[in-house]
């Protein structure tokens, strides 16, 4: 304190740091990028993702292991006692696996299905090594009979989906390749590379769906976040300048006057410190009303103005006490204004009318709405020339900024307009005012099977298929070249067609060219190879049914196999065709086409119903982060009100110390206000001390007086040397006083501060 | 001879803090103190009570009324009006000044600053601060009120905080010359005051301002 015979208020070097601390009340910008980095990301996509996989490879691997592979009876056998081999073991694994993945789904929990699926993968992987590491040491391995190779693809794809960027593509492509030709045991030679090939064509689609959909689904979330983070962003700015605007309302007539009644000793101060905190209630949070008569009265003799030759249809009498926010009612009187007006313009002979209708709930208006319809010569809405498009963009522009207010227009060449404003009291749902439209992707591309059904794929399918059918003897070129034939036309139908779902007219090829291509490579047979394939067309077979399947004709798909395994039955009957391929037989060789068929169902399922899970996940977080935004505006510049009254008015200074402090305070809090660009820490205390040694000091921020400019100026450089320079100025001991003022854009200057010492005046000025 | 003047504030604490620092003054006397705009226009047209000079307006009334008409009200009665204020956002002071209010003095002046501005605004003279000064200056739509650059050369002196005196010397203009343009600013800069007549329109006008009022305490 400085040393004279009158009362002094408390210097800064007195007072707690937090006394001088920046004022929360305009940083709503701060507030809000506080608020986002709490922002959970979006997940919804991948989870969906994540269930398809876990069900689909889950159930599919069960049945896998249980009817469709060659170690079938095995796996069946190995349940019916305690595990006692390391096959067993491997078994009960694989099948606790499998099931905990699917129960996983139902858990549906991302945490639950990276480990689940890391597990699964992981188990299957370890046994996969073990089986390897037998067969290059000794030569054989205890697990063979458990045939890894017929199911790899299942355990690959979950690992896959949990493990990060491509790494699980070359993973899976090695694992499957490796586990195709070890799988049966086979001679290193020919008949490996037809086991490799054919369980990489078999499994790359869904390898593919699996990779594709990783990333379209994680893309997905990330543009689904980045929507609902602006949209936050707006609501949140929103929120903050109204609160804001009420909150400092509350200050000026609660706060200010009070410190004022003190300082000029109408009030005395308070004695306790926890009067302090009475000084700060409750805010309010909804515009102001005004009367819903008067609203309409208005909005009645305008209309007549723009458009005196309209149909009015007014409610003939509303209640006295209804009412509208303000806001609302003067973006609807604009709307409505600008609707007329335009129909004035464009359709000036058109009967032109407008409709009013008010809705109602004990008295308390809850809706409105306004139909203004013409019957003139309307407008292509897609083709509307500028100054028409130009009422879509004017009205609706306003009527979406409103809380509440919606707009629909609907024209037609020749069917004239009608225009519907409307208002609701339900209002502002998070789900509203997010607006984060997210673009789900179709089905095809989600599923990825736009890289995998490619002409370059079909020659490299009909070159397996002539390869396969190379490992059998065969009696008739003839039938051969035509079961290859039909094989390569129905190879070539699947990869037509844009959409997911493969044309009828190619499905209708595929399953005529199949059969055709069954029947042919059937009586062409002659007798079963040593090696795998031992019979080659059944494997085709399952292929093309597969990939029809995957091309969401999973119906079409199982008939022809049905209708094949009738042909097969049949042959094998009579004679025509092997003994060994009977419907039983081809039906064992057929378990892909079981996730074949469900994995792209639930694809479908799960994007149908991606949108409205998007939307709810967006409404939710949006209402739950808008809460927390005002809770923590209010809550943040409360406390710190409060804290400063408390501190500048602590009973165990003096009575006249503390008339003094409020007086400072209450000019401190002016200037935090008013002038939030010199709401600095260290500008406050040297204000403060200033003002204690009796120094006139004014701070002008006409800068940031736009609320909406105030997160942008804070991060001038000149707005460093204002401020130090005012801290400088400050310091001297002989100013009388100081007017320092930032400039609004586009100023030469950018600020001053007028001094005047006991020299005189002088400016100094920031470029 | 005193100048009368009356207040309207709604505020009991400002009003008891008003009529102490009045009641020091030295040839102002508080005549009447009200808590409705109604009250004092009725007050002011009342010929039988001694005529009012000035009339102290708080810019925030509890009924929500609006400062451009209700300092239409009092000017049409037949007073001045000198915005007598805590801090307010520009939207409500712009909407005081377009009413061609006298000037604009915040709550927290000392006494001597009080009647200095009362002096001035009952001779019809224009009562400038950089807070005044600078609220027109920065007015987004300054364009609007055709200021010529002697003006505006003249306002944005006042902005910085500069004095009469050394306006008057800066622009090298007399200083009644400088008192004469600050009066031509504010009929220029009321002139120019957007008509904003309902309760609406003024929503529209706050929204337009980036300024939505706050709320009255009720």
């Amino acid at each position: 304190m400085t040393a004279t015979d009158q009362p002094q208020a408390v210097a800064s070097s007195h007072l707690p740091e937090e006394m001088f601390r920046t004022a929360p009340l305009r940083h709503a910008g701060l507030l809000s990028d506080a608020a986002e980095s709490s922002y959970i990301h979006s997940s919804t996509a991948t989870m969906a993702l994540y269930r398809v996989i876990a069900i689909g490879t889950g159930v599919s691997w069960l049945a896998f292991m249980a009817l469709g592979s060659n170690s079938s009876l095995e796996y069946l056998a190995s349940f019916t006692t305690p595990p006692d081999s390391l096959a067993d073991g491997a078994w009960w694994l694989f099948t606790i696996a499998a099931l905990a993945t699917v129960v996983g789904s139902l858990i549906h929990r991302k945490k639950v299905y990276f480990w689940t699926f890391l597990v699964a993968g992981n188990t299957y992987l370890l046994a996969w090594l073990v089986h390897l590491g037998f067969l290059v040491l000794t030569g054989s391995s205890p697990m063979t009979e458990m045939y890894l190779g017929d199911y790899v693809g299942l355990p690959i794809a979950m690992l896959m989906a949990v493990l990060p960027g491509k790494l699980g593509v070359p993973l899976a492509v090695i694992t499957i390749g490796v586990a195709g030709a070890i799988n049966l045991g086979t001679p290193l030679g020919w008949n490996t590379v037809l086991e490799v090939a054919h369980a990489e064509i078999l499994m790359i689609p869904f390898l593919v769906l699996v990779q594709t959909g990783r990333q379209v689904s994680s893309a997905l979330d990330r543009a689904a976040s980045h929507a609902h983070r602006d949209a936050v962003r707006v609501a949140k700015l929103k929120t903050l300048l109204e609160l804001e605007t009420r909150f400092l309302g509350y200050v000026h007539d609660r706060v200010l006057t009070f410190l004022d009644g003190v300082w000029r000793g109408v009030i005395q101060p308070p004695t306790t410190s926890a009067s302090a905190e009475k000084l700060i209630p409750t805010v309010p949070s909804h515009s102001t009303p005004v009367e819903l008569a008067r609203v309409l009265s208005e909005m009645v003799s305008r209309a007549g103005e723009v458009a005196p030759d309209s149909q009015l249809y007014v409610p003939q009498s509303v209640p006295p006490e209804a009412t509208l926010p303000a806001d609302v009612a003067a973006t609807l009187t604009d709307a409505l204004l600008e609707s007329l007006s335009n129909a004035v313009e464009h359709a000036p002979r058109a009967s032109l009318s407008c409709r009013f209708k008010v809705e109602l709930e004990e008295g308390e208006c809850t809706g409105l709405r306004l139909t203004i319809s013409d019957d003139g010569p309307g407008f292509n809405q897609q083709l509307a020339p500028r100054d028409r498009a130009g009422i879509r963009i004017a009205v609706i522009g306003r009527m979406q900024a409103t809380e509440g207010c919606d707009v629909s227009i609907e024209s037609e060449p020749g069917k004239g307009t009608v225009v519907t404003l409307s208002w609701s009291s339900c209002g502002l749902t998070a789900g509203e005012i997010t607006g984060a439209k997210i673009d789900v992707p179709t089905v095809y591309d989600l599923v990825g099977v736009a890289k995998v059904f490619r002409p370059a794929n079909a020659i490299l399918v009909t070159a397996v298929f002539i390869g396969l059918s190379l490992n059998n003897d065969h009696s008739s070129l003839l039938l051969l070249s035509m079961a290859l034939v039909a094989a390569t036309v129905a190879a070539w139908s699947l990869i037509q067609g844009a959409e997911l779902e493969l044309p009828g007219s190619y499905t209708t090829v595929v399953m005529v060219s199949v059969p055709m291509f069954f029947m042919c490579a059937a009586l062409d047979f002659s007798q079963p190879a040593s090696d795998w394939p031992h019979v080659w067309y059944p494997w085709v077979l399952v292929l093309l049914c597969v990939y029809l399947a995957i091309r969401d004709r999973a119906a079409q798909a199982w008939t022809m196999w049905a209708v094949c395994l009738v042909i097969a039955q049949l042959l094998a009957s009579s004679g025509w065709g092997p003994s060994e391929v009977d419907a039983v037989s081809v039906a064992t060789m057929s378990m892909v086409l079981l996730p074949a068929t469900l994995i792209p169902r639930m694809v479908k399922l799960t994007t149908r119903g991606l949108p409205l899970a998007m939307a709810t996940e967006a409404s939710t977080a949006t209402a739950v982060q808008l809460v927390a935004t005002q809770r923590s505006f209010l809550g943040d510049s409360a406390a710190w009100v409060t804290s400063q009254v408390r501190k500048a008015l602590n009973p165990r200074f003096d009575v006249e110390v503390r008339r003094l402090n409020a007086h400072l305070l209450e000019l401190r809090l002016r200037d935090s206000i008013r002038s939030p660009l010199f709401d600095s820490p260290d500008v406050t205390r040297s204000v403060w001390d200033a003002r204690g040694r009796g120094v006139k000091i004014k701070l002008l921020d006409d800068r940031s007086s736009l609320s909406d400019q105030a997160y942008t100026v804070s991060e001038d450089p000149r707005l460093e040397r204002i401020q130090q320079a005012l801290v400088d100025v400050l310091a001297k001991k002989n100013v009388e006083s100081v007017t320092a003022r930032i400039f609004p854009e586009g100023r030469s200057l950018y600020a001053t501060a007028v001094v005047t010492d006991a020299e005189g005046t002088w400016r100094i000025e920031i470029v | 001879m005193n100048i009368n003047v009356v207040a309207v504030d709604d505020h009991e604490v400002a009003l008891i803090g008003l009529t102490h620092m009045l009641r020091e003054s030295d040839g102002c006397e508080l005549v009447g103190v009200y808590h409705s705009v109604l009250e004092v226009v009725a007050r002011v047209g009342d010929a039988s009570q001694p005529p009012v000079d000035v009339v102290l307006l708080d810019l925030r009334l509890s009924d929500g009324s609006d400062p451009f008409i209700n300092a239409t009200a009092i000017q049409k009665a037949g007073a001045n009006v000198l915005v007598y204020s805590s801090l307010e956002s520009p939207f409500f002071v712009r909407r005081a000044l377009h009413a061609g209010v006298a000037g604009i003095l915040e709550k927290s002046a000392s006494t001597g600053e009080l009647v200095e501005a009362i002096k001035l605004a009952a001779s019809g003279q224009t009562y400038a601060t950089p807070d005044w000064a600078g609220i027109i200056d920065s007015d987004p739509l300054l364009s609007a009120v055709q200021l010529s650059p002697r003006q505006r050369e003249v306002l944005e002196l006042y902005a910085m905080g500069e004095s009469a005196k050394r306006v008057a010397t800066l622009t090298g203009l007399a200083a009644d010359t400088v008192q004469d343009y600050l009066g031509r600013i504010r009929t220029k800069y009321a002139l120019a005051g957007r008509p904003a007549n309902t309760k609406i329109d003024l929503f529209r006008r706050a929204q337009e301002d980036g300024f939505v009022p706050g709320p009255m305490e009720k």
